[in-house]
């Protein structure tokens, strides 16, 4: 039998999952609350569901966040996965339900265990295999592609420290940038500021090199940007692309604070250089590589104008993908709609998405269908001592965009206790 | 040794008025919105600075929140290398 529903689930950090074992790892620091944090990231998914469709979390969401998301104009049915330990996947597998055979499936990425859940739950969908997702996932495998369609901003790939060393040096004196091919923005990238910094990395590197463990890093001299952005799109098995749109990446340092449409002068530039084009090329050779499914390019503009198309390809969903699909979900035909993310500080219980949504109210701009206002987007990452809060931000105009960004800002800097005091007087 | 510190981080931060302003009541990570990378670029600078190699594997963000806790933290390892 088969149904129109689709299952919506998925593990975010992804990108661990796919890393082979006895690589050897860039110094780094272990962060166990933001790991807590990225597991509750699955709650996201929600502005991907249609009615009908069944979202599974890992972790129970408050009856309040279903009611908010639906007067927003997003529906769907939810469920939490079996308890248990390990990804919400490998929780399915190891209690299966009967009743999603012949649903629909969209997984925020492919995991080794993707294929077995397809088949235990007898679900209707044709993933690509674990191996290939996790092989062009590499920055090791972009980087060759750069190469090979001849883009600017190809970096060298290297296998022994050795070799790092020279890579560096080569660079004489400009700054270079470190990157484990299966780190991710805020992971897995090292600044080389100074000569004692790369001693030290090599030092932590042939450490490990020396207990048997393989080296691959790639070497990028530091780009001078002055845009970041993604295009997203989704690549059939024949080397079809369907073109979901082009979203600038909003970063604090390096942290991400949000995905919105790119203005409309990058816009007409991208499209004067061939960037969708590219895209296009670069969606030929994921599909070459047994490759299908939702894509998203990280690119940027330089100060002296070069454009690179291609810095590195995550062959999953994304925070751009979630973002575009917010706006389609949300913005009428006179709003815009973006999204936002604010680092909380402190951890507190007082966090909760009730309080929050009471101080939405409170200040009169919790979004609600065909208005604007301010959408919170998740309940379980709001507690940790790394909490997020992710909003999507719809806006009439670049006025109320400017003045719901300060509520939020002002919203995300508040003390806990005060998002207690209003949530008790409402 | 405090001043090192607070410049090294303030490279880090890109903001040495800042990272001057911090005080032992201070949480680097909450209050300066320092990051993982960031964290991890700071250490990495520390080494180089007052010449002394961390254990990055034993390390968490909750040790190194605090000015104290990585004054103590350098402090330590350079014992440990003596």
């Amino acid at each position: 039998m088969t149904s129109a529903r689709t299952v919506r689930l998925g593990t975010f950090d992804v990108e661990a999952r796919w890393r082979p074992a006895g690589l050897a790892t860039l110094p780094a620091v272990r962060d166990p609350g933001g790991d807590a944090v990225s597991s509750a990231m699955d709650e996201l998914l929600v502005v991907a569901c249609d009615p009908g469709d069944l979202l599974v979390t890992g972790a129970e969401v408050p009856p309040s966040f279903l009611t908010v998301l639906g007067d927003a104009g997003v529906e769907t049915g939810h469920r939490v996965a079996p308890h248990g330990t390990g990804t919400v996947e490998e929780r399915l597998l190891s209690h299966p339900p009967e009743d999603l055979r012949g649903c629909g499936f969209a997984p925020y990425a492919v995991l080794p265990e993707t294929a077995a859940l397809v088949g235990a739950l007898g679900l209707r969908t044709a993933q690509p295999d674990h191996a290939v997702v996790r092989a062009v996932s590499s920055k090791s495998w972009s980087n060759a592609l750069v190469r090979e369609l001849g883009l600017p901003g190809a970096g060298v790939v290297v296998d022994s420290v050795p070799r790092l060393l020279e890579e560096v040096e080569a660079l004489d004196g400009a700054p270079a940038l470190l990157k484990d091919p299966f780190g991710v923005s805020g992971r897995g990238t090292i600044e080389v500021s100074s000569p004692g910094v790369l001693r030290s990395v090599g030092r932590v590197l042939t450490k490990q090199a020396d207990r048997g463990a393989a080296v691959e890093v790639l070497v990028q001299p530091r780009f001078d940007r002055v845009a970041d952005f993604s295009a997203q799109f989704h690549v059939h098995e024949d080397g079809r692309v369907d073109w979901h749109g082009t979203r600038l990446i909003e970063n604090t340092g390096f942290a991400y604070t949000g995905s919105r449409p790119v203005p409309a002068a990058l816009g007409t530039r991208l499209g004067r250089a061939g960037y969708r084009e590219v895209m296009a090329d670069v969606g030929a050779a994921l599909a070459a590589a047994g490759y299908h499914g939702p894509v998203c390019v990280d690119s940027m503009l330089l100060r002296d104008g070069t454009l690179v198309p291609v810095l590195e390809i995550n062959p999953r969903m994304s925070m751009g993908l979630l973002s575009i699909l917010a706006a389609r979900r949300l913005a009428g035909p006179a709003t815009t709609a973006r999204l936002a993310v604010r680092a909380l500080r402190t951890d507190s219980p007082h966090r909760t998405f009730d309080a929050l949504v009471a101080l939405l109210r409170r200040n009169g701009v919790l979004f609600r269908s065909g208005g604007t206002g301010l959408l919170p987007l998740t309940a379980g990452t709001l507690s940790s001592s790394r909490g997020r809060l992710y909003c999507a931000v719809v806006a009439r105009d670049d006025d109320e965009d400017r003045e719901l960004g300060a509520e939020l800002d002002a919203i995300a800097g508040s003390p806990p206790d005060r998002w207690a005091a209003v949530s008790r007087a409402s | 040794m405090e001043h090192r510190i607070r410049a090294v981080l303030g490279e880090v931060l890109g903001d040495e008025e800042l990272a001057a302003s911090i005080t032992d009541e201070t949480n680097i990570v909450d209050d300066l919105g320092l990051n993982s990378i960031q964290m991890i670029n700071f250490l990495l600078a520390l080494e180089d600075a007052f010449d002394v190699e961390l254990e990055f594997e034993e390390l968490s963000f909750s040790q190194l929140e605090s000015f104290p806790a990585i004054r103590q933290f350098v402090m330590a390892a350079m014992a440990a290398d003596r």
